[in-house]
C-alpha cells in the first residue's frame, strides 16, 4: 500500500506536487476563515434569562420572579441544570444546557416557556434573554468620554452645543447639562442612542453591553412636605403628569377632495412642559408641578459604573455571536466606530481601549515568527548537514504545508485556532517524517552517484528515491502512527479540560496526518523532481568529525552495555523524584499585553462610593509611567452577562509600549509589583492581580473552582446555616483538605420598613398606602416618557437624591391621610374651628418600624432551590478518599432539616470521571503503540525495545524543567508526549535499520555499530532540528509565548537524553536482548 | 518495561488533571500580612476626624402645623341692626386702632350708625359693600390682632405620650424660609375623630406680620437636648449586627461598639462605649469600615 503511493508520488510528481498546492491553497482559504482567538472558549450551552424587577428587594425577586422562571425552565429537554441569582431588582437565570444541544434550540425552547410564564410574573417585571454569546465575546470595548472633562481648554462657544464660558455644556437638544450626574448621563445617552444602535447592526455581533454613566431620567422630585401642605399625594402627581402628556390619533377627515390626518398632539417634550403641567385648580389658582417639586435632568439609579483615568465615563462592550470569528468581528466593529466618530456631539469622544485583533494579531504573529523561523532554523540544520540546499527546502516546506493542510481539517472540524492549539505545535516533531526520508533519500543518491561514478539519469533518480523512501517509509509512517495515539486520550477529556485540550490534540493530529501525508507523496515527489544534479556523496566535515567520536564511544557503550543500562534506569528513577517536587499549574499564564486588577472591597459597598474610591485608584494608578491609561468597570452592566456585585471593580490597565517605559529592560512582573505597591497604598480595596483573559478564564472556571464543593439545598437559610457551619468544620477536621470556606449569604445591610398595622388602622391607612409612598419616595415611579426623536426617556417621580440619603428625611417621610373633601383651609376661621390643626400626613416613623438588619445581598439557587456552598480544596492527599471520608462523616453527623438534602460536587467529579476514562484509555492507547511497534518488528522484544525511548526520554524533559524552575504544566505535558514521539521515532528507524542489516548477514555487534553510526546523521538531525528549531521559543516573550516556552524546554531538554538514548542505551539494549542466533524476520 | 512507561505517562496525565484542578482553585490571592493604614492617610484619602464631647442632640419630632390667628386676639364686627351699609371705610388688610369706624349702616329706622374696631389689629375679612342689606348678627368685618399668632400643630397618638405644655418647639416653614422659637401653650384634651390627631398649640409673636394665617408650619417639638457625648450620625455604622464608632487609637482606627441615646437628625448621643475627648472618623467614614473590612472581601460571583 504505502509502497504504491510512494511509486505514484515518484511516477506522477507533477500531478502530486500540483494537487499539493491546491490543497495548500485550500488551507491557506480555510485558514482564513478559522474562528481565531487567543484561548479555546470552555463556556458551556447556555442560556441566560435576565429579569428586571424594578426596586424589588432579593427575597421578593426570588419569590415573585426567580422561582417562577425556574419552574417554567425546568423539564426542557437537554437541560443539564438551572442555576439562578436574585438581587435587588433583578434576577438571572441561567439555564445549562447538554454540550451537544444545539442553542438556537435550546433558546426556542426557553423563549417559549418564558412566553407562557410571563402572566404569572408581576406586571412591571420584564424579561430577557441573554445575547448568543460566550465567555470570550467581549471582543472590542470603548469608553465614551468627554475630550476635555469639565471643559478644562476646550473650546468655548457660548449658546452652541459644547462647553459653555460658565462650564455647563450645552446639547445639541439645547438643554444645559449642570452638574456631573448630569454630564455624565449625556455620555450614557451619546452611548445609547448613537453609538449602540450603529454597532448592534455589524454583522458577527450579538449585542451591546454599556456600563457607566446614569440612562437619563427626567426627575420631579417633589418636596414631599410642600406636596403634603397642599393635600396631595404623590400618586397625584404622577396622575397629573400621566395624564398630560400623551398623543393620540383622531383619525382622518376628508376636505376638499383630500385626505387629513388627524391627531391631537400633546406630548411633553423637555423640563419647561413638565414644570408646567397643572396638578390642579385651586379656587382659580392652578398648581404647577412646578410648585410642590423640582424638575430636573438625573440619571436612574444604577448597578455599575465605569471610570478611566479617574473620571466617569461610559464604557461600550461589543459581544460577538456564538461561533464567529473574533478578529473578523472586532475588525468590522472597529471600521463602524471610525464611522461613528465622524459624528459625535461636540466635545465627545468614543476612544477603543481594547481590540482583540490586536491580541490575536499578536498570536497570530507568534505563530507566523514560529513557523518562519522554525522553517529557517530547518533549512540552516539540514543544509549544514545535508550539504544540500534544495533539499533542505524541501524538508523546510512540510512545516507551511502541513500547517496549511491542518487548517482544513480545523476548518472542517470548527476547531478554533487559538494559542493552545497553534501554539502547542511542535514544527521539529512535524518534519521528522521528512527529514528522515529526505536524509536517506540523499544518502542512497550520493551512494549511487558514487557507486555509478556520475550523475544518474531520470530513472535512476526517481528508482534511488522511491527506494530510499521505502527503506524509512515503513518505520516513520508507524513512528507517526504512534505520536497521533499518544495524543488520542486528550480527546477522551471531557468539559473544560476537554474543551480547553481538545482543539490542540486535534490540530497537532491534524498537523502530523499532514506531515505523514507528505512525507509519503509530496516529499519524494519533490526529492524526484528537485535534487538534481550531483549529490555530494562525501559527508560534511560536522557530521565526518561526529561519525568519528561517536563510533569509539559506542564501542565503549556496547561494551560496558549494563552499566549503560543501570545508569538509564538510575537517571529515570532520580527524575521521577524530581518530578515530584515540580510544582503543578493547570496551563501557564499566558503573558497579555494588560493588566487587570480587581478592586475588591466590602460587600455593603453602595455604587457612587465604589465608584469614588476606583477613581481614587485610578489617579493613582494612571501616575505609573508604564501604565498608557487605565479604565475601569464597577458592578454590572446593562446585560449582565457577568453579573459582578457593585462592590468589585475590574481595573484595565492598558501599558505602554515596552520601548516607552522608563526602563524597557525591566519585566512586566516588575511593573506588577510597583503597581501593587502603589495600590496598596489605597485604603477600602483588597486587589487581586490578573489579565484581562486570564479574568474571563477563571470567570468561566468559577462553576468549578474549588475541588470539593459541599451544596445544601433548602428553603431557608438561616436554617441551611448551622449545617453549613457544621459541614465547614467536618471538612477543616479531615486531613488533607484545605481553604475550606462557607458560601457568604448574608452580610449586606437592609432597612426594614415594619408597618405597624395597629398604629395606622385609626388612620385608616392599608398597608398598600404605606408601602406605596415608600417605594416611590426612595425607589421611584415612572409617569410616563419623554420623546425626543428616537430617543425616549422615563419621566420619574421620586425624592431628591440629598433626602434619600438622609436617613432623618426617611423617619419623617409624610405618608398621606386620605382626606375626605376637607374643607380649603384658607380662612375658615370661626371660633369653633380654633381646635382643627392641618392633619394631612403622617410621618413614616410614625406607622411603622425602620429597623435596620442585616440580610442577602443576594440569593443563589441551583435546580429550584436555594443553596449554601460549603468548599474546600485537596492538597497532599488524593481527593477521592477526602470525598469518601466526608460523606461519611457527613452521613453520620449532620442532621438536614426537613426539606432539604445536600449535593456533592465541584473538581473532583470531573476529576474521578477524568481519571477513570484515562485509566481505561492510556493503557489502551499503550497497547496500541505496542502494537504498532510489535506489527513492525514482528515481534516483542525490539518492540519493547523502541518502547523504553518513552521513559527515557523523559528523564531530560524532567530536568530541564527543573533547571529552568519551571511547574508542570499541560504546555510541558505536550513537550512530553511530543518527546516520547520523536523517542519512539528515532528508536524505530535505528532499530530498523539494525535489523535489516542483521538480515543482509552482518554480525550482531557489527550490525549495531554500523547501524547506529549510519543512522546517526538523521538521529543528529532530527534532534536538532527540534532542539534548535525551539530555542527561539523557549526564550521568547511575544504574546503566548509563556505556553509554548515549557514545551519548548521540555522538548530541548528531553532530546539530549533521547537522543543519548538512541546513540547509546538503545544500542546496548539491543545487544543485551539480542541473541546472536536471534534471527530477525 | 513497558509498563514503566504506561505508568509514567498515566502518572503525567492524572497529574496534568490534579494541576488543572489545584491551579483553578488557587486564583491570585494575596496570603501577605495586610497593610495597616494609619489615620493619617486616611485622612488624605477624605476621612474626617472629629473630637467626641458634650453638645447638643437635634431631638425633636417633626409634626405639621398651621399658622392661625391668635383666637383670643379675633373678633367679628356684626351690625346689630339690619339695615343698609352706607359706607364701608376699611378694606382686608388694613390696620384698625381700637374704637376706629369701620362702616357706616343705615338701620331700618333711617338711623346711622358705625361700626367700630374692637381693638387694635388687622381687618383679615370683609363681608360687606355699600348698599347691601345686612342682617343682625352676620359679621361685616372680621378683625383679628396678628402682633401674636397661633400654630396650630397636629400630634399623632405615637407621640402624645412625648409632647407636654411648656416644651419648646421649633417652628419653619417648609422651605425653612422662617424660623421662630416656642413652646407649646396648650394641648386640645380631646382627639380629633376624623383625623385621629390633637392639636397642640404654639403662641408666636408676630411683630413683622411674617407669620402670616393659612402658612402651612413644621413644627420640631423637643428642641436640643445635652448630652455628655456627641457625634454626628455620619459616623454610625453597623458591623456585626452592633453599632460601631471607628475610634483613633494610638496611630490607627478600630472599630468600637457603642451604645446609642438619643438620636436627633443629625446627630447623636452616645451613652457607652466612647469617652468624651475621644477622635473618630465621621465624613467618608465608610472608608475605615471597607479598610478594616477588606481582608473578608473576596471574590465571589
Amino acid at each position: 500500500m504505502l509502497e504504491r503511493i510512494l511509486r505514484f508520488s515518484v511516477e506522477q510528481r507533477g500531478l502530486v506536487v500540483l494537487a499539493v498546492a491546491a490543497a495548500a491553497a485550500l488551507g491557506a482559504w480555510s485558514l482564513a476563515s478559522l474562528p481565531i482567538d487567543a484561548v479555546p472558549d470552555v463556556t458551556n450551552r447556555q442560556v441566560q434569562v435576565t429579569a428586571h424587577a424594578p426596586a424589588l428587594s432579593p427575597e421578593e425577586v426570588e419569590k415573585l420572579v426567580t422561582f417562577p422562571l425556574e419552574t417554567a425552565l425546568a423539564g426542557i429537554p437537554g437541560l443539564d441544570y438551572t442555576r439562578s441569582i436574585s438581587r435587588v431588582g433583578f434576577s438571572q437565570v441561567t439555564a445549562v444546557f447538554h454540550d451537544d444541544v444545539d442553542i438556537y434550540f435550546a433558546r426556542q425552547q426557553v423563549a417559549e416557556r418564558l412566553n407562557q410564564t410571563s402572566d404569572s410574573l408581576p406586571g412591571d417585571v420584564s424579561t430577557s434573554m441573554g445575547p448568543i454569546a460566550t465567555g470570550l465575546s467581549e471582543i472590542y470595548m470603548w469608553t465614551v468620554e468627554y475630550a476635555h472633562p469639565r471643559g478644562d481648554g476646550a473650546e468655548v462657544s457660548d449658546g452652541e452645543p459644547g462647553w459653555q464660558r460658565d462650564g455647563t455644556y450645552r446639547t445639541e437638544k439645547g438643554e444645559t447639562l449642570r452638574n456631573e450626574l448630569q454630564l455624565a448621563a449625556h455620555l450614557r445617552t451619546v452611548q445609547d442612542w448613537i453609538i449602540s444602535p450603529q454597532l448592534t447592526a455589524v454583522p458577527g455581533v450579538a449585542g451591546i453591553d454599556s456600563i457607566g454613566g446614569y440612562v437619563k431620567e427626567y426627575q420631579v422630585q417633589p418636596s414631599p412636605k410642600v406636596l403634603a401642605s397642599y393635600g396631595l399625594t404623590f400618586q397625584d402627581l404622577i396622575r397629573a403628569l400621566e395624564r398630560n402628556n400623551l398623543s393620540t390619533g383622531a383619525g382622518f377627515i376628508e376636505r376638499n377632495g383630500e385626505t387629513y390626518i388627524v391627531r391631537a398632539s400633546g406630548r411633553l417634550s423637555g423640563l419647561e412642559d413638565l414644570e408646567d403641567v397643572v396638578i390642579e385648580e385651586r379656587q382659580g389658582t392652578p398648581l404647577r408641578v412646578a410648585d410642590v417639586a423640582s424638575v430636573s435632568i438625573g440619571g436612574a439609579p444604577r448597578s455599575g459604573s465605569a471610570s478611566e483615568n479617574g473620571n466617569e465615563v461610559v464604557i461600550g462592550t461589543a459581544l460577538m455571536l456564538l461561533g464567529e470569528n473574533s478578529r473578523t468581528v472586532s475588525a468590522a466593529v472597529d471600521a463602524k466606530m471610525r464611522q461613528v466618530r465622524q459624528r459625535l456631539p461636540p466635545d465627545i469622544q468614543a476612544k477603543t481601549v481594547l481590540d482583540r485583533t490586536r491580541l490575536v494579531d499578536a498570536t497570530i504573529r507568534t505563530v507566523r515568527d514560529n513557523l518562519v523561523e522554525g522553517a529557517l532554523l530547518v533549512i540552516v540544520v539540514l543544509f549544514l548537514m545535508l550539504g544540500n540546499l534544495r533539499a533542505a527546502l524541501i524538508t523546510a516546506l512540510a512545516i507551511p504545508l502541513s500547517m496549511l493542510l491542518a487548517a482544513i481539517g480545523m476548518a472542517q472540524t470548527k476547531t478554533s485556532g487559538n494559542l493552545m492549539s497553534l501554539g502547542a505545535i511542535d514544527f521539529g516533531l512535524i518534519v521528522d517524517g521528512a527529514v528522515i526520508i529526505v536524509e536517506n533519500c540523499l544518502r542512497r543518491l550520493g551512494e549511487r552517484q558514487a557507486q555509478l561514478g556520475r550523475v544518474l539519469t531520470r530513472e535512476e533518480r526517481f528508482e534511488t528515491v522511491f527506494l530510499a523512501s521505502k527503506q524509512v517509509r515503513g518505520a516513520t509512517a508507524y513512528g507517526e502512527a504512534i505520536i497521533i495515539t499518544v495524543y488520542l486520550p486528550i480527546l477522551s477529556l471531557t468539559g473544560v479540560e476537554g474543551k480547553m485540550f481538545q482543539p490542540m490534540a486535534l490540530t497537532v493530529i491534524f498537523a502530523l496526518a499532514a506531515a505523514f501525508v507528505l512525507s509519503l507523496t509530496f516529499v519524494p515527489a519533490m526529492v524526484a523532481l528537485i535534487v538534481t544534479g550531483r549529490v555530494k556523496e562525501t559527508e560534511n566535515p560536522v557530521i565526518a568529525w561526529a561519525k568519528r567520536l561517536y563510533e569509539p564511544m559506542l564501542r565503549v557503550a556496547l561494551r560496558a552495555r549494563y552499566a549503560v543500562i543501570v545508569l538509564a534506569v538510575v537517571l529515570f528513577g532520580g527524575s521521577l523524584l524530581l518530578f515530584r517536587s515540580l510544582g503543578s499549574e493547570f496551563a501557564p499564564t499566558l503573558g497579555e499585553l494588560d493588566i487587570l486588577l480587581h478592586a475588591i472591597r466590602i460587600p455593603s459597598t453602595g455604587v457612587d462610593q465604589a465608584t469614588d474610591m476606583q477613581r481614587a485608584l485610578e489617579n493613582q494608578l494612571r501616575e505609573v509611567p508604564e501604565v498608557a491609561f487605565v479604565f475601569s468597570r464597577t458592578g454590572t452592566g446593562d446585560i449582565g452577562a457577568d453579573p459582578m456585585p457593585i462592590y468589585i471593580s475590574d481595573t484595565f490597565l492598558i501599558l505602554e509600549p515596552r520601548d516607552r517605559w522608563p526602563n524597557p529592560s525591566d519585566t512586566k512582573e516588575d511593573v506588577r509589583a510597583r503597581i501593587e505597591e502603589i495600590v496598596d497604598a489605597v485604603p477600602g480595596n483588597a486587589y487581586e492581580f490578573t489579565q484581562p483573559i486570564q479574568m474571563r478564564f477563571n470567570e468561566l472556571l468559577a462553576g468549578v473552582r474549588a475541588d470539593l464543593a459541599v451544596k445544601i439545598y433548602g428553603d431557608e437559610f438561616d436554617e441551611l446555616l448551622p449545617v453549613a457551619s457544621q459541614i465547614a468544620g467536618i471538612l477543616r477536621s479531615i486531613p488533607g483538605t484545605a481553604d475550606v470556606r462557607v458560601e457568604q449569604v448574608t452580610g449586606s445591610p437592609w432597612l426594614n420598613i415594619e408597618v405597624d398595622r395597629r398604629a395606622i388602622a385609626p388612620y385608616g391607612l392599608s398597608v398598600a398606602d404605606v408601602h406605596e409612598a415608600a417605594a416611590i419616595a426612595i425607589g421611584g415611579k415612572t409617569a410616563g416618557q419623554i420623546f425626543q426623536g428616537d430617543q425616549r426617556f422615563d419621566v420619574v417621580v421620586r425624592l431628591p437624591d440629598q433626602a434619600r440619603r438622609d436617613l432623618a428625611t426617611l423617619e419623617n417621610l409624610p405618608i398621606p391621610l386620605s382626606h375626605e373633601d376637607e374643607p380649603p383651609a384658607a380662612l375658615a376661621l370661626g371660633g369653633d374651628d380654633v381646635q382643627r390643626a392641618p392633619t394631612r400626613y403622617l410621618p413614616l416613623s410614625a406607622v411603622a418600624e425602620i429597623q435596620h438588619a442585616t440580610g442577602p445581598n443576594q440569593i443563589s439557587r441551583e435546580n429550584g432551590k436555594r443553596r449554601i456552598v460549603v468548599q474546600s480544596n485537596v492538597r497532599g492527599r488524593d481527593i477521592g478518599s477526602v470525598v469518601a471520608q466526608a460523606q461519611e462523616l457527613v452521613a453520620a453527623e449532620v442532621i438536614l432539616p426537613a426539606g432539604s438534602w445536600i449535593g456533592w460536587g465541584g473538581e473532583f467529579e470531573n476529576l474521578i470521571q477524568a481519571t477513570r476514562r484515562l485509566s481505561f484509555i492510556v493503557p489502551l492507547c499503550f497497547l496500541v503503540i505496542l502494537l504498532l511497534l510489535y506489527s513492525t518488528f514482528g515481534s516483542f522484544r525490539p518492540a519493547a525495545m523502541v518502547f523504553t525511548g518513552v521513559p527515557l526520554a523523559l528523564t531530560g524533559g524532567i530536568v530541564s524543567l527543573w533547571l529552568r524552575d519551571m511547574p508542570f504544566s499541560i504546555s510541558a505535558a505536550v513537550g512530553f508526549i511530543a518527546l516520547s514521539g520523536v523517542a519512539v521515532l528515532n528508536g524505530l528507524v535505528m532499530i530498523t535499520f539494525v535489523n535489516q542489516l542483521r538480515e543482509e548477514g552482518s554480525t550482531l555487534e557489527d550490525s549495531i555499530v554500523r547501524g547506529a553510526v549510519t543512522r546517526l546523521r538523521p538521529v543528529l538531525m532530527t534532534a536538532l532540528v527540534a532542539s534548535l528549531g525551539f530555542v527561539p521559543m523557549a526564550t521568547a516573550t511575544g504574546t503566548g509565548a509563556e505556553v509554548q516556552r515549557p514545551l519548548a524546554t521540555v522538548v530541548i531538554g528531553g532530546l539530549l537524553t533521547s537522543t543519548a538514548l538512541t546513540l547509546f542505551v538503545l544500542p546496548a539494549l539491543y545487544r543485551v536482548f539480542s541473541k546472536r542466533g536471534d534471527e530477525p524476520r | 518495561m513497558s509498563a514503566s512507561g504506561t505508568n509514567l505517562i498515566f502518572t503525567v496525565l492524572a497529574a496534568l488533571l490534579y494541576a488543572s484542578a489545584a491551579c483553578a482553585s488557587g486564583g491570585d490571592h494575596h496570603d501577605e500580612p495586610e497593610r495597616s493604614f494609619a489615620v493619617a492617610e486616611l485622612e488624605e484619602y477624605g476621612v474626617v476626624l472629629d473630637t467626641a464631647g458634650p453638645g447638643v442632640v437635634d431631638t425633636g419630632i417633626e409634626l405639621p402645623g398651621e399658622v392661625r390667628p391668635n383666637a383670643d386676639r379675633l373678633a367679628h364686627v356684626a351690625p346689630r341692626f339690619p339695615g343698609i351699609v352706607r359706607e364701608a371705610r376699611k378694606n382686608t388688610g388694613d390696620s384698625v386702632t381700637a374704637g376706629e369706624v369701620l362702616a357706616l349702616i343705615e338701620s331700618e329706622n333711617l338711623a346711622t350708625y358705625e361700626l367700630k374696631a374692637a381693638f387694635d389689629g388687622t381687618v383679615i375679612d370683609k363681608h360687606i359693600t355699600p348698599g347691601e342689606a345686612v342682617t343682625r348678627g352676620e359679621p361685616a368685618y372680621i378683625i383679628a390682632d396678628l402682633s401674636e399668632v397661633w400654630v396650630n400643630v397636629s400630634a399623632y397618638q405615637k407621640v402624645l405620650p412625648a409632647i407636654h405644655t411648656g416644651q419648646p418647639v421649633l417652628i419653619s416653614t417648609a422651605d425653612g424660609a422662617l424660623e421662630a422659637e416656642g413652646e407649646i401653650s396648650y394641648i386640645a384634651p380631646v382627639v380629633d375623630q376624623a383625623t385621629r390627631t390633637t392639636s397642640a398649640r404654639v403662641v408666636l409673636p408676630n411683630p413683622a406680620g411674617d407669620w402670616r394665617p393659612g402658612l402651612f408650619v413644621l413644627a420640631t417639638v423637643g428642641l436640643p437636648t445635652e448630652a455628655a457625648v456627641v457625634v454626628p450620625r455620619s459616623a454610625l455604622h453597623r458591623l456585626d449586627d452592633q453599632n460601631v464608632i471607628f475610634v483613633v487609637e494610638g496611630n490607627e482606627f478600630v472599630a468600637r461598639h457603642v451604645t446609642i441615646g438619643a438620636v436627633g437628625r443629625k446627630r447623636a448621643e452616645i451613652t457607652s462605649g466612647l469617652s468624651a475627648n475621644e477622635r473618630f472618623a465621621t465624613e467618608n467614614s465608610f472608608l475605615v469600615k471597607a479598610e478594616l473590612g477588606k481582608g473578608s472581601a473576596e471574590h465571589s460571583h
